[in-house]
């Protein structure tokens, strides 16, 4: 059984299409490297999986159950952690974590065994009682992977879920993920750092220009191409395999005094 | 998870939260979180420690319901004024809505539509509707206790003079007024979303808003001088049978038949409207609003397609007159920068336009307001001109915004950059204020001067814009900021300057007055003396906007 379904999903925004039509299937125990474009619909179809945005075509189904008919009980299941990373940072750390925890109906004891535990293993041990407004960037990320997995979730959104963190924790975040993926746990992770993906992920859906121009594993995707790296294969199958052309414009741009026209701005404009 | 003491208060509407469907849990953590971040809202950077502006910031809310209950105090007045119980509660109530919509409408309206707590609570298993009610509930308490302290004079009052029962009745139809004016607002918003997008209703709010500061402000001076008080207390008062539309007439309506007793059908029906019209409007709000209430929210961040922007002739007027006053480059880049930011910006349009409105609207309310009797003429009537050198005092408040930006944070660039002259920058950003918001106002006036008195306006023109030219160098003499656009708006920032340029402006003004009146009476003196004020009026500028490099 897939634990997301996707069926024809298009969402427009005004008389901008974002999405134009996305089927996507897929099972427990996937890490799936959501990739496309600045402006592809990525972060648009987590929204809408995640409820935040009603009005869209086709039919999203998560554990078997239509989003548009269920009530928000599902979400008891989805761990997110946001791109834009806002968070109320008036609130300390262990308020900030102890009020997710009350979101999810968890046991008061319980949570506050996990929040503390969960401090120690991130090194936030420090700054349990201090507000997050005097936190690093790090620190605060760090505190949003807690708040999306203190509950146990079956599936994880993560978006970016690394900006700001130091290498360390970046190993450890890595391997969190491939246990979980090995205890059955679903990973939908969206990123722009393309070698992370190529390493985390046994799945690659890249989305472009609304529709998915690739899906599978990266080993089969680059096997009948070719392809060296998974940012070499962004690049080819996103149309922008002529990115040293594109530097050397930029260059000229700089560079040139005159402001005729470079055979960079023809190939911007083409 | 810390209780709180407020939420007590939310315990005994368990039973109707869980009636209406909606799980009392989830909305009892969605205030927790709202009321507790209010709590805490003025300390941003500060970590644990109370800091004095914390408890300065206390002390200003205590100070805040002070002034609520002595505003409903002076309310006193209005409702012992008159014979007719039905008038004088209209009009108290029609004071009260009022003051209860604009300040929906100015103050919350940013909490009804912050969308940040819909990441929070719509990710995790928060039902739509509980967020929803959460966000009723939390804008409502406020409100509520604004009305309160406003009302509770008064009900103290009618309860002394009409008996207990009509003191209750008072009670009721505050707490009545207070839902319609956040269901009605709610609604309404609701309805501009189906329409617009987010951007479009803020700047419908931005409107709303500037039209409020200027009502409050031109009716203070128009109402009384047309309003005659004595008329108002003998004449008999008769409902008619549009009151009904009215609506601060229905919430007025019930208290008037229970102290006249005996009255009128019509009066009869406003108090069923009063009575109804909320609780179907709350009906109506939990049924059908609040479940798409926040559907319709999430459109607050859709922006729309942005259209490329044509290059208008009034941008191309603009750049060529950034070219024409500008010495450098450098200059003329900051003139163009900082029109955009000073014309674009909400906060600073809330803060410019009234002052722009009141610059022009003030003396023509004055000089026609001032012809007793007499049919209203403007045409020839050369008294209104004497009235537009009050024009310099309205604008001296406003040159001090350059200083403030809601990005501040952005400043860091003019550090970066390889300025060598910091003047250049300010001396941009000074002239593209002045292109914005100081010409087009010298250009109404020229326009509405040459209607006046025809060729002879563009001298007396000429006079006021010397005076302008004098208190704008004055103005600038005292800008104390290195960077434009680089600090958060305070209001306390400019108080003691803003009094000191006050006065300075109105004696200079006054010489001006005496001038006109005194001293000119010929026509080639008329012109002689704009000649010499702009003069002077440029070498000041010269010296101040020389004194730039600060």
């Amino acid at each position: 059984m897939s634990l997301i379904e996707i069926k024809g999903l298009r969402k427009s925004f005004g008389t901008k299409d974002v999405l134009k039509g996305i089927d996507l299937s897929i099972g427990k125990g996937e890490v799936i490297g959501y990739i496309g474009p600045n402006g592809a619909g990525k972060s648009t179809t987590v929204k809408i999986m995640l409820g935040l945005i009603e009005a869209f075509e086709g039919e999203v189904y998560l554990f078997g159950e239509n989003i548009r008919k269920t009530d928000a009980s599902y979400k008891r299941r989805i761990g997110y952690v946001p791109e834009a990373g806002e968070i109320y940072d008036t609130l300390t750390g262990y308020e900030y974590l102890s009020f997710i925890g009350e979101l999810y109906a968890l046991n008061k004891d319980v949570v506050e065994e996990r929040i503390m535990r969960l401090m120690q293993l991130f090194s936030l041990e420090d700054v349990v009682h201090s507000r997050i407004s005097s936190y690093s960037k790090g620190m605060r990320q760090k505190i949003l992977i807690i708040a999306s997995i203190i509950h146990n979730p079956d599936i994880l959104f993560l978006d970016e879920p690394i900006a700001g963190l130091d290498a360390n924790s970046v190993m450890v975040f890595k391997e969190l993920l491939h246990q979980l993926a090995q205890r059955g746990k679903t990973v939908f992770y969206s990123s722009h750092m393309m070698d992370v993906v190529e390493k985390i992920s046994d799945r690659i859906v890249l989305i472009d220009q609304g529709v998915i121009a690739a899906d599978g594993a990266f080993e089969t995707l680059s096997a009948t191409s070719h392809y060296a790296s998974l940012e070499e294969l962004f690049n080819k199958v996103t149309g922008t395999d002529n990115h040293e052309l594109i530097a050397t414009a930029i260059i000229e741009t700089i560079t040139e005094e005159s402001s005729g026209k470079s055979s960079g701005e023809e190939l911007w404009n083409s | 998870m810390e209780q709180l003491k407020q939420l007590r208060i939310l315990k005994p509407f368990k039973k109707i939260i869980e009636y209406m469907g909606i799980n009392y849990d989830e909305v009892y953590h969605v205030l927790w979180l709202k009321f507790t971040l209010d709590q805490r809202r003025t300390s941003v950077m500060e970590l644990g420690k109370q800091t004095d502006e914390q408890k300065g910031k206390k002390k200003s809310r205590f100070s805040q319901h002070i002034i609520y209950i002595f505003f409903g105090v002076m309310l006193i007045p209005i409702l012992l004024m008159t014979e007719s119980v039905h008038l004088s509660m209209s009009l108290y109530t029609t004071l009260i809505l009022f003051f209860l919509l604009s300040s929906m409408i100015s103050d919350y309206s940013t909490v009804l539509l912050d969308t940040r707590d819909q990441v929070m609570f719509l990710t995790r298993p928060i039902e739509k509707k509980a967020l929803s009610l959460g966000r009723f509930i939390h804008i409502f308490s406020y409100v509520l206790v604004l009305l309160l302290e406003l009302s509770l004079p008064s009900i103290a009052v009618i309860g002394m003079r009409f008996g207990i029962g009509a003191g209750a009745l008072l009670f009721l139809m505050s707490i009545l007024m207070s839902v319609f004016s956040v269901v009605l607002t709610s609604c309404v918003y609701v309805l501009l979303l189906h329409f617009f997008n987010g951007e479009k209703l803020k700047d419908f709010i931005t409107i709303f808003q500037v039209l409020f500061t200027v009502t409050i402000t031109l009716g203070y001076q128009i109402v009384p001088r047309m309003i005659n008080v004595t008329a108002l207390t003998s004449a008999e008062f008769t409902v008619k049978l549009w009151h009904v539309f009215v609506p601060p007439m229905w919430f007025a309506a019930p208290l008037s038949i229970l102290i006249d007793q005996g009255a009128q059908t019509v009066v009869f029906v406003m108090a069923i409207l009063g009575i109804t019209v909320p609780i179907l409007l709350l009906f109506f709000y939990v049924r059908w609003i609040a479940p798409r209430f926040e559907g319709y929210l999430s459109k607050m961040n859709e922006s729309g397609v942005g259209s490329h922007s044509k290059k208008g002739l009034r941008e191309r007027l603009v750049y060529a007159i950034a070219s024409l006053v500008s010495q450098t480059d450098t200059e003329k880049a900051f003139v163009l920068f900082s029109r955009k930011i000073l014309t674009k910006e909400r906060e600073t349009k809330l803060r410019m336009y009234p002052g722009i409105v009141f610059a022009i609207g003030f003396p023509i309310i004055f000089g026609v307001m001032n012809q007793y009797g007499e049919s209203i003429q403007i045409r020839g009537n050369e008294t209104i001109i004497m009235y537009f050198y009050m024009t310099p005092i309205f604008l001296i408040s406003l040159l001090v915004n350059i200083k403030y930006s809601e990005s501040y944070r952005g400043a860091w660039i003019y550090k970066v950059a390889p300025f060598t002259q910091h003047s250049e920058m300010l001396r941009g950003v000074i002239k593209g204020f002045i292109i914005s918001y100081i010409l087009p106002v010298y250009l109404c006036i020229g326009i509405l001067f040459y209607y006046i008195s025809g060729l002879m306006g563009f001298a007396y023109l000429g006079l006021q814009v010397g005076l302008a030219m004098i208190i704008i160098s004055i103005n600038i003499f005292m800008l104390d900021t290195k960077y434009p656009f680089s600090e958060k708006y305070n209001p306390q920032d400019q108080k003691g300057k803003n009094l000191t340029l006050f006065i300075l402006a109105s004696i200079i003004s006054g010489i001006f007055v005496l001038g006109q009146a005194f001293v000119i009476n010929s026509s080639s003196m008329l012109i002689g003396i704009a000649f010499l004020s702009i003069c002077i009026g440029y070498i000041l500028w010269k010296v101040a906007i020389r004194r730039t490099n600060i």
